[in-house]
């Protein structure tokens, strides 16, 4: 372990949450992205039917393997396209 | 060491000529029981003929017994040091180890080593590592296989650009700079108003890239950015483009090494680069002002990274800026600025003192807005060239301040609410008086800067707030 000090006021915890999730859905367009681990299609392609059904955009994207971080050109295509990503499928 | 922590200690390194030169008498004393134990600083297997020679390439010993030169004999007794001798001197170490004859064929005399654990940038190394830090700011712990700079912009710790990550070893290092104690609280930085300390400012000077000899300007900066009448709160929350603009007097800007010549407000300065963003970065992770949050500025401006100078004060001639707002000739000062920008003036034709005065108070009154008046307060900085125009006509600081106040009065008719097909302006109350642009007393913060080969003046404007007199100003702070 290696560490650093604080610069802050320490008016936070080191230790970082999550962002917030919208209140609600409204406006946005949803990406899945599969992260390529068995039966991720089965899963995003029933996903993609509940969220059509309610009247949320949808796009689908697809990292190469779920053991790395996806590609920044996929990245930079979620921010831009989309509002909320939902990504799976994990054990 | 025998079990009672009595004997002889010697602290050697291979990469030392005396060292070398006093192996068979450290073999001599070896043999004679008096040498119980050798550390080597950088090779175990040096000294050869000496035995049970223990590996110090970690500097641990080194550092705990406090060694500064090599070789050095420690005498220990029950576990406590009782004295030492260091380099090589027949006689001492005779005395020392009781005994006689050593060192047969060996000059009398012969000075040691730097000890590798007072190496530059060693010895905070292994305080950090070895020795108390008295440090309170909480550390914040990342595997080893985490990229700290990365670590630093997902925490939002950062003005965009990579910072020095602020470990123990470089925050001892800063913090040699000065002799204030590390927990003093130097002041509240707004606008969370949490206690800024000695040592967090140390913490963010590290984060800017600052040296420690920056540290006693960088203190002062701060202070003076905390008086009530710079508002800093203000400066840091507005809607408008400015920050903070820092302009260093007095001898300390040449011991630094600050740029007050070519490109002195441009990039490749380290002291005029980091003492400016250090104190932007304490704005954000000590006071929690930020882009987005309270900070609202529309544009902002590129100063907001660092905006920081020094005054061209080769002249003896010319009245620095510190010294015409109150300091003693000779001191180092700060003076700040709630400023933005850069305005450039260029007028190459001017010839006379008051041509030049004329034709740079139509380029002043334009500052904010061309109509509005006593609203903004400028740093107006002469180059070498403009200022020997002002010099050839005898004008000093004095008659270019008189010059150029009275030439950016204007009639007031014309600076009205409307005048002009302009719905800015200023009070029609005012249409009868002649109106200045700046307030007299601190409105023109009049310097000397910047490279020859250029006839120019550079502008920096200012805040909206400073139309509020009494509660805005700029400050200047003598250390």
């Amino acid at each position: 372990m290696k560490f650093v000090r604080d610069p802050t006021s320490e008016a936070s915890e080191t230790m970082r949450t999550p962002k917030a999730l919208p209140p609600d859905l409204a406006g946005k367009t949803i990406a899945l992205l599969n992260i390529s681990k068995e039966r991720s299609d089965e899963f995003l392609d029933q996903l993609e039917v509940k969220f059509s059904e309610a009247g949320f955009p949808v796009k689908r994207y697809r990292k190469a393997s779920h053991s790395k971080t996806a590609a920044p050109e996929i990245i930079q295509a979620i921010v831009q396209e989309a509002d909320i990503v939902v990504e799976s499928l994990a054990d | 060491m025998n079990s009672k922590g009595t004997g002889i200690v010697a602290v050697v390194k291979r990469d030392c000529p005396t060292c070398e030169l006093v192996e068979p008498v450290l073999k001599r004393l070896q043999d004679a029981g008096a040498l119980v134990t050798v550390y080597s600083q950088d090779d175990p297997a040096f000294p050869e003929s000496v035995a049970n020679v223990h590996d110090d390439r970690t500097l641990e010993q080194s550092f705990r017994f406090d060694i500064d030169f090599v070789p050095t004999l420690i005498r220990m007794e029950s576990g406590a040091e009782a004295g030492r001798v260091y380099g090589w001197n027949r006689q001492d170490w005779e005395r020392f180890t009781g005994i006689q004859g050593i060192g047969e064929g060996l000059p009398e005399n012969q000075p040691g080593c730097g000890s590798k654990s007072v190496e530059p940038g060693v010895a905070e190394k292994l305080q950090a590592r070895y020795g108390d830090v008295p440090f309170v700011s909480r550390k914040v712990e990342f595997s080893d296989w985490d990229d700290t700079v990365e670590q630093a912009f997902d925490r939002g710790w950062t003005d965009g650009l990579p910072i020095v990550p602020p470990t123990d070893d470089r925050i001892l290092r800063m913090l040699q700079g000065t002799n204030r104690a590390p927990d003093e609280i130097v002041g509240e930085i707004p606008p969370d108003k949490k206690a800024c300390t000695v040592e967090k400012i140390a913490i963010n000077a590290v984060m800017a890239g600052a040296r420690p000899e920056y540290m006693p300007v960088i203190l002062a900066v701060v202070e003076a950015a905390l008086e009530p009448i710079f508002t800093l709160h203000g400066v840091l929350c507005t809607l408008n483009f400015s920050g903070p603009v820092i302009v260093v007097n007095g001898p300390v800007t040449k011991s630094i090494g600050m740029n007050w010549g070519g490109n002195c407000l441009g990039q490749g300065n380290r002291a005029n680069a980091t003492i400016g963003r250090t104190l932007q970065l304490l704005v954000r992770n000590v006071g929690g002002g930020r882009p987005g949050e309270i900070d609202r500025a529309v544009f902002g401006n590129p100063g907001k990274y660092t905006y920081c100078f020094a005054e061209d004060e080769t002249d003896p001639d010319w009245e620095p800026l510190h010294v015409s707002r109150g300091c003693t000739p000779g001191s180092n000062a700060v003076t700040l600025h709630q400023g933005h920008g850069l305005t450039g003036f260029s007028d190459s034709a001017a010839r006379s003192a008051d041509d030049l005065a004329r034709s740079l108070a139509l380029q002043l009154v334009n500052e904010m807005h061309p109509k509005r008046t006593q609203c903004t307060n400028v740093i107006v900085a002469i180059s070498p060239d403009h200022y020997r125009i002002y010099k050839e006509d005898g004008w000093g600081r004095k008659e270019i301040e008189e010059a150029l106040h009275h030439y950016t009065t204007r009639p007031g008719k014309d600076l009205i609410q409307g005048a002009q097909g302009i719905s800015e302006g200023i009070d029609p109350a005012r249409a009868e008086e002649m109106v200045p642009k700046f307030w007299r007393d601190h409105g023109i913060l009049l310097m000397r800067a910047g490279g020859p080969g250029g006839a120019q003046t550079a502008i920096i404007g200012g805040w909206g707030g400073a139309r509020n007199r009494d509660q805005v100003q700029p400050v200047t702070h003598q250390f």
